[in-house]
């Protein structure tokens, strides 16, 4: 009887660990740009895809390894590159949203440990349903067969931005 | 001819002065297209070059070494500079990457290097000290030249060549960002303000291809 109690917790355990950990979420590609050791302030960007059937809206991410992490965007206004921070992400059911140079991504600030090329850094994507989705991000110098001339997007199509 | 001999002489001069008038007028007009064909530039740097180098003033700012920076270090050399700030995450990484891999396509042409160099320019100079562009700068090239210096004069030199500034209002530890124009200067060896590339347009292979048919007309 303790042996099947145990599995039954068990089982439990792993279909409620399942439905919290972002159904339907898929991160392609997480990256963290190498940057100068004194740098505060870094980038991580990847794809992030639902294959769920409800919206799912990116709220926060954390990790060790910052004191603080934002989601922004590049825009190019009036010739002048900034960035506006956005609140979050809502992630159509079937749509694939790109954080890439230039256009989305986190900005990642204050390192508390060193953030060396080759590395990783472990975040923490966490949803409106509180459903969250852990990922290592690659600690490299450039982007891997994505656009990384750096075009600051003018729009984004496929999601909405908040 | 005959037409003419018939005439009187009055009508006669009038002809002819307005014959050489004719001539007069059409052979300024073949000089004229022959002297625009010989400096027309190629299509390709129409809106990248300016039709006419923009001198800069004295200034004193500091490199990463402590060094003064002053306009005797942009004379004899072309210059790439770029303007930006350590505590941007994106764009800036992004367009030192470029400018590094511009400078890395011609290290076949060491003649060629000889004569350019990179520069940073921090319009963040409150943040930037020389020891951050020390780190910062020539992680991308190590040959590449980190610039900042007292505020006023940052704000001074950046505002001459026309580079847009806006720091966002702090947030609540403190911390802030800027947005700011993307481009990259390239400065002649005359310390003129010679052309400029749009990083948004321009990848690397794109500005090293620019930049090589530029120093064959103007070097």
């Amino acid at each position: 009887m303790k042996k099947i109690s145990i599995v039954s917790l068990l089982l439990g355990l792993f279909f409620s660990l399942h439905a919290w950990a972002g159904a339907g979420i898929n991160v392609v590609d997480p990256w963290v740009r190498a940057a100068p050791p004194t740098v505060q302030s870094m980038a991580a960007y990847m794809a992030i895809e639902n294959s769920g059937s409800a919206p799912m809206t990116l709220v926060e991410v954390r990790s060790p390894s910052f004191l603080k992490i934002e989601l922004h965007q590049t825009t190019m206004v009036n010739g002048l590159a900034g960035m506006v921070p956005q609140k979050n992400m809502v992630i159509d059911p079937g749509a694939r949203v790109e954080l890439k140079p230039g256009s989305y991504h986190l900005m990642l600030l204050t390192p508390q440990t060193p953030i060396r090329e080759g590395g990783r850094v472990p975040l923490t994507l966490v949803f409106g349903d509180g459903s969250r989705v852990e990922v290592e991000a690659v600690v490299r110098k450039d982007a891997q067969g994505q656009d990384s001339s750096g075009h600051p997007a003018g729009h984004a199509p496929g999601h909405d931005m908040h | 001819m005959q037409l003419a001999k018939n005439l009187p002489p009055g009508r006669k001069t009038a002809l002819m002065a307005m014959l050489i008038g004719g001539l007069f007028t059409l052979a300024v007009q073949i000089g004229y297209q022959w002297y625009l064909d010989q400096h027309k530039l190629p299509d390709e740097l129409v809106g990248v070059v300016l039709p006419k180098p923009r001198g800069i003033g004295a200034f004193e700012l500091v490199d990463h070494m402590g060094k003064p920076f002053t306009m005797a270090r942009l004379k004899g050399k072309w210059t790439f500079m770029f303007f930006g700030y350590t505590h941007c995450p994106d764009v800036c990484p992004v367009t030192m990457g470029l400018m590094a891999d511009v400078f890395s396509r011609f290290k076949d042409r060491p003649d060629l290097l000889d004569q350019t160099q990179g520069v940073f320019v921090s319009i963040d100079p409150k943040r930037d000290t020389e020891k951050m562009l020390k780190e910062y700068v020539p992680y991308f090239n190590k040959e590449f030249i980190g610039v900042t210096g007292g505020v006023g004069e940052v704000d001074r030199f950046s505002t001459e060549l026309g580079v847009g500034v806006r720091v966002s209002p702090p947030e609540a530890d403190g911390s802030y960002q800027i947005a700011h124009t993307s481009a990259i200067y390239l400065i002649n060896p005359q310390g003129k303000f010679h052309a400029l590339f749009q990083t948004q347009f321009h990848n690397a292979e794109k500005i090293a291809k620019l930049f090589d048919m530029m120093i064959k007309l103007f070097s």
